[in-house]
C-alpha cells in the first residue's frame, strides 16, 4: 500500500508531446480511474507509473521515494493488461506464481501462496489448465491473481474489461470493486468506459490531449463539471449543449426561442442540460417547443430527440417509458433550472 | 450454352485425364521395360471422353461391381483401338503392357470419379461448375507436383544401385534386379565410404551446418527480438538494409572473399566456411524471426517486465518457448542452406580431408568415376536432410502461442 505522486510529468513520442506537465497526487488506498477519449494519453500515463515507459521530464514518487529511474519490478507495482497477457506456455499455477518464482521464493511457500490466491479468485480447479483452455472471464481472473500474489504497493489496470462481453463485464467490475474493498490497495484503473469509471472510482481523473482536465469524485464530475469537455464526456446520453443568449433576464436559444430559465449570470455563451433534467409538457406559447424526431425505448427509460429548429441540433430528453410519444408531435420542453450549467466563451463553467 | 452442361465437363475431363495418364504410363513403361515405347494419343482422345460420358450417364447406379466392369470395358476399348498392341512394343513384354493398360484405365476411372462425383449430365448450377473446377484442378495439380518431386528422386536412387555394365548397356532401364546380393546392389555406397572418404565429408558437412545454425540463431534471436520490440534509432533503415545482402549474388562476393581469406590464411579451412555461412544466413533469419516476434503480443513482455524479468530473461523464458515453431523452421532452413552450399565450399576447400558433401560430390565428377557413384553421393547428401525434416516436422506445427492473449 502506498501513495503515488506524479510531479510535472512530460512525455514525447518523437516530436509529439503526449503527456503535458501532469501533476497528480494519489493517496494511500484510493481507487483512481483515468478516463478520456482514445489517444488522450491515459494508458501512456499508466505505463509511465509502472515503469514500462520512460519519461522525458518529471518525477514519480511512490511512498515519497523517487522511483523515476527504477525498473518496473523494483517499483513494487503490479499490472493487469487489456489482453490479459498470460504466458501461453505455462499453466495457471505457473502463471500466478511466476513473479515469486523469478524472485527465488521456495517452492513450498510458493505453493501455499498460489493456492491462497486461487481460493480468493475461485481458480482452485483450474490450476493445471493452460490459458487457451480458459474462458475470457477466467483468464482475467488469472491475470488479477498474478497481480495480487506479490502483495504490491499498488494495482494498475489497463482497460482490463474491454475484451469481455457485456454481462461478464458487469460481473468482473463488481469483483474488482470487492477486491479493492478487501485488500485496500491503492489502485489506478484506466478505461474509456465511463460507466466503469463512475461505478468503481473514489476519484476520477479526466484526461484530454495529454492534460488533466479535472479530478474529482464521480458525484462532483457529474454535477459540477469544470468545463464543456468534462460536461460532455461524463454521462450517457450526453449532456445537451446549446448556444444561447441572455435577453431581459431570460435565456434564449435563438432570437425568438425563449426558455423558462432566468439567470443573473453574465457573459453566457452556452448552456448545458442533461436529458434527465428536462421535462416535457403541452406545447404552449412562451414555452420552448419542438417536434419529436426519434424515439428510443429502453424498457426502464425512454429517450426522445426533439427538433426545436436550432441549427439542426436535436435536444435529447429522457422521459418516463410509459408515456406514449408520437413522431412529429409538437411538444414543449421545460428545463429544470437548478440543473442548468452555463459556460463562458473559453468553455469554462460559470459558477 | 453447351459449356454449362455436365456432359461437356465429362467429355473435357475424360479427354484430359486420358491424355495425362496415357503419357504417364508410357513413361513408366519406358522406365521399367528399358525399351522405347511409342506414345499413342489419338485413340485415348476418343476413349477418355467416352469413359467420361459413361461415368456421368451412370451416376445413379454406381457400385463397386459397376466400377470394376467400367475399368475392364475401358481396358478392352484401349486394346481394341490399338489392334491389340497398344505401345507398338515387342511381344515378350505383353504381360507388363497389359498391366500398364489396366493401370491406365483404372487411373482414368478413379480421376473421373474424383472430379465428376455427384455431377448431373444436364444443365449445371454455378456452384456445381465451381466445385468441378476446384476438384479437377486440385487433382491435376497434386499429381503433377508429386511426379516432379518423385521422378528425379526415383531416377537418382535407381541409378545409384546399378553397376557400370548395365548402365552403359541401357541407360534408360531403371528397373533394379533385387535378386543380386547386398554387396553388389550397394556397391557404389560401399565404394564411396571406403575409397572416397565420404564418411569424412559427412562429418565435415555436419560440423559446418550445425555450427552455422548455432551461430545464426545465437545472433539472430536477440537481434530479431530487439528489432521487434525495442525503440532503436533508425530501426527502419537498419532492418530494411539488413536484407540487402541478398541482392548481391554470392559469386560477386566470393572473389574479394577469396583474396582476403587467402591472405589471412582462412581459405582451405572449415573455420573459414563457418565465418562466411552465418554472414549470409543471419539476415534472412533476422527477417523471418522479427516477423514472428512482432506477431507475439507485446503485453506479454510487459507483464514479464512487471514480474521482474530482464530483457535477456524474457527472450529465454518467454520469447523462445513461444516461438519454437518459428525457430525450428529458421534453424532447418539455415541448416539446409549450409548443407547444400556449393559455390563457397568449391572455391575455398582444396584439401580432400576437409571437403563438405557438396564439394565432395563435385570431386567425383570426372570421367574416371562411374556415374552411379555420383548418384549414390547425391543420395547420401539428401537423406540426412530428409530425416531431420521428418523428425522436426512435429515442432513446425504452430499454434503454441494461441490462447494466452485475447484472440
Amino acid at each position: 500500500m502506498a501513495s503515488i505522486i506524479l510531479q510535472n510529468i512530460s512525455k514525447w513520442f518523437s516530436s509529439n508531446q503526449v503527456i503535458k506537465n501532469v501533476d497528480l497526487n494519489i493517496k494511500d488506498g484510493e481507487f483512481i480511474v483515468f478516463v478520456g477519449p482514445s489517444g488522450c494519453g491515459k494508458s501512456t500515463l499508466l505505463r509511465i507509473i509502472s515503469g514500462l515507459e520512460d519519461l522525458n521530464e518529471g518525477t514519480v514518487l511512490i511512498d515519497d521515494l523517487d522511483v523515476t529511474d527504477k525498473i518496473p519490478y523494483d517499483r513494487g507495482l503490479s499490472m493487469v493488461f487489456q489482453s490479459y497477457a498470460l504466458y501461453p506456455h505455462m499453466n495457471v499455477f505457473d502463471n500466478i506464481g511466476f513473479s515469486l518464482k523469478t524472485s527465488g521464493v521456495k517452492s513450498d511457500i510458493l505453493k501455499t501462496k498460489v493456492e491462497e490466491v486461487a481460493k480468493i479468485l475461485q481458480l482452485e480447479d483450474l490450476l493445471h489448465r493452460l490459458p487457451k483452455q480458459l474462458s475470457g472471464g477466467q483468464k482475467q481472473r488469472v491475470a488479477i491473481g498474478r497481480a495480487i500474489i506479490r502483495k504490491p504497493k499498488a494495482f494498475l489496470f489497463d482497460e482490463p474489461l474491454s475484451n469481455l462481453d457485456a454481462a461478464l463485464r458487469v460481473e468482473m467490475r463488481l469483483e474488482i470493486s470487492k477486491l479493492h474493498k478487501e485488500l485496500g490497495v491503492t489502485t489506478i484503473y484506466v478505461t474509456h468506459d465511463q460507466v466503469e469509471a463512475m461505478t468503481l472510482a473514489d476519484k476520477i481523473v479526466v484526461l484530454n490531449e495529454g492534460k488533466i482536465i479535472q479530478i474529482g469524485s464521480p458525484h462532483k464530475l457529474y454535477n459540477y463539471p469544470k468545463n464543456l469537455f468534462v460536461a460532455e464526456f461524463i454521462g450517457t446520453p450526453k449532456m445537451n449543449i446549446l448556444d444561447c443568449i441572455k435577453k431581459e433576464g431570460y435565456i434564449y436559444l435563438d432570437k425568438n426561442k425563449k426558455t423558462n430559465i432566468k439567470t443573473k449570470k453574465e457573459s453566457i455563451f452556452k448552456l448545458g442540460i442533461r436529458p434527465d433534467n428536462i421535462e416535457i409538457c403541452k406545447s404552449e406559447k412562451n414555452i420552448l417547443s419542438g417536434h419529436v424526431k426519434f424515439c428510443e425505448y429502453l424498457g426502464s427509460e425512454q429517450y426522445v430527440y426533439v427538433d426545436c429548429g436550432i441549427n439542426n441540433k436535436l435536444i435529447i430528453v429522457k422521459i418516463d417509458p410509459d408515456i406514449k410519444v408520437v413522431l412529429n408531435e409538437k411538444i414543449g420542453l421545460k428545463f429544470i433550472s437548478k440543473y442548468v450549467h452555463f459556460f463562458c466563451k473559453d468553455g469554462l463553467r460559470l459558477i | 450454352m453447351f459449356w454449362k452442361y455436365g456432359l461437356f465437363f465429362s467429355i473435357l475431363s475424360g479427354g484430359i485425364w486420358g491424355i495425362f495418364w496415357q503419357i504417364f504410363f508410357t513413361i513408366v513403361g519406358i522406365l521399367t521395360l528399358g525399351t522405347p515405347l511409342s506414345l499413342e494419343l489419338s485413340q485415348i482422345m476418343i476413349i477418355g471422353p467416352l469413359a467420361g460420358i459413361m461415368y456421368i450417364k451412370s451416376q445413379k447406379f454406381l457400385s463397386i461391381k459397376f466400377h470394376l466392369a467400367a475399368i475392364i470395358i475401358v481396358t478392352f476399348l484401349i486394346f481394341i483401338s490399338h489392334l491389340g498392341n497398344p505401345y507398338q512394343a515387342e511381344d515378350e513384354n505383353q504381360i507388363i503392357i497389359f498391366v500398364l493398360i489396366l493401370l491406365t484405365s483404372f487411373c482414368i476411372w478413379v480421376s473421373l470419379n474424383h472430379s465428376l462425383y455427384n455431377l448431373s449430365s444436364g444443365k449445371l448450377s454455378k456452384h456445381d461448375i465451381e466445385s468441378f473446377f476446384i476438384k479437377f484442378m486440385w487433382g491435376i495439380g497434386l499429381i503433377i507436383l508429386i511426379l516432379i518431386t518423385l521422378i528425379p528422386f526415383y531416377i537418382m536412387i535407381m541409378t545409384s544401385l546399378k553397376n557400370q555394365q548395365s548402365l552403359i548397356l541401357n541407360p534408360l532401364d531403371l528397373s533394379v534386379n533385387l535378386n543380386t546380393d547386398f554387396k553388389t546392389l550397394f556397391n557404389s555406397y560401399i565404394e564411396l565410404f571406403t575409397n572416397f572418404n565420404f564418411h569424412l565429408f559427412l562429418i565435415n558437412s555436419f560440423i559446418v551446418s550445425c555450427t552455422t545454425v548455432i551461430i545464426t540463431l545465437f545472433f539472430s534471436i536477440p537481434g530479431a527480438y530487439a528489432l521487434a520490440r525495442l525503440r532503436i534509432p533508425n530501426k527502419k533503415i537498419f532492418s530494411g538494409t539488413v536484407i540487402l545482402i541478398y541482392l548481391i549474388p554470392s559469386i560477386v562476393l566470393i572473389i574479394p572473399l577469396y583474396a582476403i581469406f587467402s591472405y589471412i590464411g582462412l581459405r582451405n579451412s572449415l573455420f573459414g566456411l563457418i565465418l562466411v555461412y552465418p554472414a549470409t544466413t543471419i539476415p534472412v533469419a533476422l527477417y523471418m524471426l522479427r516477423g514472428y516476434f512482432s506477431a507475439l503480443s507485446s503485453e506479454i513482455d510487459d507483464a514479464a517486465l512487471i514480474d521482474g524479468l530482464s530483457r535477456i530473461q524474457i527472450i529465454l523464458k518467454i520469447a523462445i518457448p513461444l516461438s519454437k515453431p518459428a525457430i525450428v523452421s529458421v534453424g532447418l532452413y539455415v541448416f539446409m542452406i549450409a548443407w547444400n552450399e556449393f559455390l563457397i565450399a568449391f572455391m575455398f576447400l582444396d584439401d580432400p580431408n576437409i571437403f563438405t558433401l557438396s564439394r565432395g560430390i563435385m570431386s567425383l565428377n570426372s570421367s574416371e568415376i562411374p556415374q552411379q557413384h555420383l548418384m549414390a553421393g547425391a543420395v547420401i547428401a539428401t537423406i540426412p536432410v530428409m530425416i531431420i525434416f521428418l523428425y522436426l516436422e512435429k515442432f513446425l506445427i504452430s499454434g503454441l502461442s494461441a490462447g494466452g492473449v485475447k484472440g
